[in-house]
């Protein structure tokens, strides 16, 4: 036994999950630790600082690539966590697809990483990596995959930067899958309350820095899912209404959208309003809902 | 994934040496350890408070049986005092119960003496072998050989009888007379005469 371990055992940091461990959350990880959470996207890179307490401080938005952004503010970003742990999330060069009968065996996002045939199948692909969220009702399930070249590219911008990388994730896939999860206990607490009475379509628009994911689901079912990349900006969102726009026309009566939005999820909701006036609108956006989420899962 | 564990997707690459946590109730290992450190700590510190307290205990009571010893000393000076006193003033009573036999003897010589005599020098001596005998050496001036019978005669009516008598009789009535007196009852004298007389 080192005199190391002997110390982390008297220090109580034995007992705490180490900071590169991905079975744990963000928040048992970094427990009285800064940590600083990035949001990448095409345009710059976007970051806020979460404190030992966990809650969250600084922000601030750097445009231009993350190669120079990280070469720019590397020393600033160190300063601003213990031992230079940082968590991004992507919002480029990934796709949301929507896949049917994947195996449910209770598989850890380990053996999706490493081998992923396992899971997908013939779907599976070289070079990409992947994450899941099932439909529990049906045999859909909501399929990220990210081009492991630009996993490794941002990698090694880290590394080399000297800060370390503990978690890297899709900010508008995240979101999906919290939308998802609360849908999930809407639909069961109506359910208890209404007996047999069906809930009806939802169409879930998940928005965030311009990215976008909507999915569409009948009787609990997914049926459909656009997920688009930098698809519009606060200055230009007639993108965003041509999208959605088909798929709000096929909204019957009872159907409702849930809204799931970044900061810009005013003008998100403006124009559903716009174009479904007649469809009741569930907006769970928060503000900072990306930053929330990375702190705390 | 946000399940019930609710864990965020992670898309990095695999990572290596990942230790997983030690189970929570060994937490309890550490905090023995602090606990009994700090046990350990605090009884020190206790000891050495009692063992400070306990050494200026004693020597308080040190200095109190310093104190005690040379008030006992100064008391057993002041015992010792007190028993010679009291050892000569028996020795004095001793010699006022000694004296008292020849006190009368001292009061009727002293008596006798006529209005111009005086004494000059009077010793009375007793040997502890023969209490009866008392020596007597008397010197007075004035008065002469008349003086001198006339407290012979004294020394008579109180029971003596001079033996060994050796008297010097100097110009201008001086006189160094020294005898042996042995005391005799008259009483008993009497009796005998008075008893002879009847027969």
């Amino acid at each position: 036994m080192k005199l190391s371990d002997v110390s982390k055992v008297l220090s109580f940091a034995s007992f705490r999950p180490d900071p590169d461990d991905g079975s744990f959350s963000w928040k048992k990880r970094f427990t009285k630790r800064k940590s600083l959470l990035l949001n990448l996207s095409r345009d710059g890179v976007a970051w806020r600082a979460a404190s030992r307490e966990g809650t969250l401080t600084e922000s601030g938005f750097i445009q231009g690539p993350l190669k120079d952004v990280l070469q720019e503010m590397s020393d600033e970003f160190s300063a601003m966590t213990d031992n230079g742990w940082c968590a991004v999330s992507v919002n480029q060069r990934y796709v949301i697809t929507l896949e049917k009968n994947l195996t449910r065996k209770d598989l850890t996002n380990d053996v999706l990483r490493v081998t992923p045939r396992l899971v997908l199948g013939a779907k599976a692909e070289r070079g990409k990596r992947y994450s899941l969220a099932h439909n529990p009702e049906s045999n859909t399930s909501a399929l990220l995959s990210v081009d492991e070249e630009y996993i490794k590219e941002i990698e090694g911008l880290f590394k080399a930067s000297g800060l370390k990388l503990g978690r890297i994730c899709c900010g508008v896939f995240a979101m999906l899958d919290e939308t998802l999860n609360q849908i999930q206990l809407a639909t069961k607490e109506y359910k208890d309350e209404n007996a047999k009475d069906s809930l009806g379509g939802i169409l879930s628009v998940i928005s965030c820095n311009g990215s976008v994911c909507i999915l569409k689901s009948e009787k609990e079912k997914w049926t459909e899912l656009r997920s688009r990349v930098a698809l519009f900006t606060e200055d230009d969102i007639a993108p965003l209404e041509k999208i959605l726009l088909p798929m709000v026309n096929d909204l019957k009566e009872g159907d409702r959208i849930v809204l799931n939005a970044c900061e810009e999820g005013s003008q998100v909701r403006k124009l559903l309003r716009g174009i479904a006036p007649s469809i009741k609108i569930n907006d769970i956006s928060r503000s900072a809902a990306i930053w929330n989420l990375m702190s705390k899962y | 994934m946000i399940g019930s564990e609710k864990i965020l997707h992670d898309l990095k690459s695999e990572r290596d040496g990942i230790t997983k946590p030690l189970p929570r109730i060994l937490t309890l290992v550490p905090i023995a350890l602090f606990l009994s450190v700090g046990a350990a700590v605090f009884l020190n510190i206790s000891f050495l408070i009692k063992k400070k307290e306990s050494e200026e205990l004693s020597a308080q009571w040190k200095l109190k049986a310093e104190s005690e010893y040379s008030e006992k000393a100064f008391t057993e000076k002041q015992i010792d005092l007190i028993k010679n006193q009291d050892r000569k003033a028996e020795e004095i009573i001793k010699w006022i119960n000694g004296s008292k036999q020849i006190q009368p003897l001292a009061l009727c010589i002293a008596r006798s003496m006529g209005q111009k005599s005086s004494i000059e020098e009077l010793l009375l001596y007793r040997d502890d072998k023969n209490p009866h005998q008392v020596r007597i050496e008397l010197k007075f001036i004035n008065g002469g050989q008349n003086q001198l019978d006339v407290t012979l005669s004294a020394i008579n009516s109180i029971g003596y009888r001079a033996y060994s008598a050796n008297q010097n009789l100097a110009q201008g009535g001086k006189v160094d007379y020294q005898a042996t007196l042995i005391w005799q009852d008259n009483h008993l004298l009497t009796k005998e005469l008075s008893f002879n007389n009847e027969q």
